[in-house]
């Protein structure tokens, strides 16, 4: 039986959320519990992507979503510190930053939070990072 | 800004934003300087029914100023919050910085 997805790829910018978040808006095999979760875990990682990593290439970010019992979301992108991204998500802390006036440190616990499990792949050209929600 | 609209009004005791569309890092500015200016004034109410998504630059904004509020005597809420809301704050393990509301009487 053919698995049923949804893909885009978009470049790491940040007026690109809102294409993202409409992409999700739009997956057709999403309920609109796991279309929630869907929508905060893949703008936060897009976000993330976005303001911290360093592109190998300037491939674009690609995201995947596949229909199952629990979705199963893959985001695959160019990157050299992808261990910055590993480690950022086994430490999240939330904590006050003045130079910016807010918290910072929450997206990756949100993301830990809303999946039931994240895997971080790293690549020769491409890393990815599963995650089933 | 795109995607984000804010309508203010003004009650006795309170100030209130109405907040639809996406609260992300791409849209996040105008809604941090209105926060943060009201909260300095006076009790805020953010009726939050119609966002479809806030992310944690939104939320790191929401918990800054209820610091703001609370070293001021001012009080933020949150009211009638959409479910990718509620879902977004309970993530964060810091649903109990927020009083949830669902009417404003429950200001007045």
């Amino acid at each position: 039986m053919k698995t049923q997805r949804c893909s885009i790829r978009l470049a790491p910018r940040l007026e690109n959320l809102t294409a993202l978040e409409r992409f999700v808006a739009q997956c057709p095999f999403l309920d609109q519990t796991h279309r929630e979760r869907a929508t905060l875990v893949v703008t936060e990682f897009f976000d993330n992507i976005v303001t911290h990593s360093r592109p190998r290439t300037p491939f674009p970010v690609s995201f995947t979503l596949e229909k199952a019992s629990a979705p199963r979301i893959v985001i695959r992108y160019s990157t050299m510190n992808f261990h910055k991204m590993i480690r950022g998500a086994r430490s999240a802390h939330p904590h006050y930053e003045a130079s910016s006036a807010r918290y910072r440190g929450l997206g990756l616990l949100m993301c830990r939070n809303l999946s039931s499990s994240i895997v971080y792949k790293k690549g020769l050209l491409r890393s990815s990072i599963v995650i089933i929600l | 800004m795109e995607n984000i609209a804010i309508v203010e009004k003004n009650g006795p005791n309170y100030s209130l934003l109405e907040v639809s569309g996406t609260i992300n890092s791409y849209t996040y500015t105008e809604f941090q300087a209105k926060v943060y200016a009201l909260i300095k004034q006076t009790n805020l109410v953010l009726d939050m029914s119609r966002v479809v998504n806030l992310s944690s630059s939104g939320l790191g904004v929401l918990m800054a100023a209820v610091d703001d509020g609370e070293s001021l005597g001012h009080k933020l809420y949150i009211m009638k919050p959409s479910e990718v809301v509620r879902l977004a704050i309970e993530s964060t393990g810091f649903s109990e910085m927020f009083t949830v509301i669902f009417a404003l009487t429950e200001v007045i």
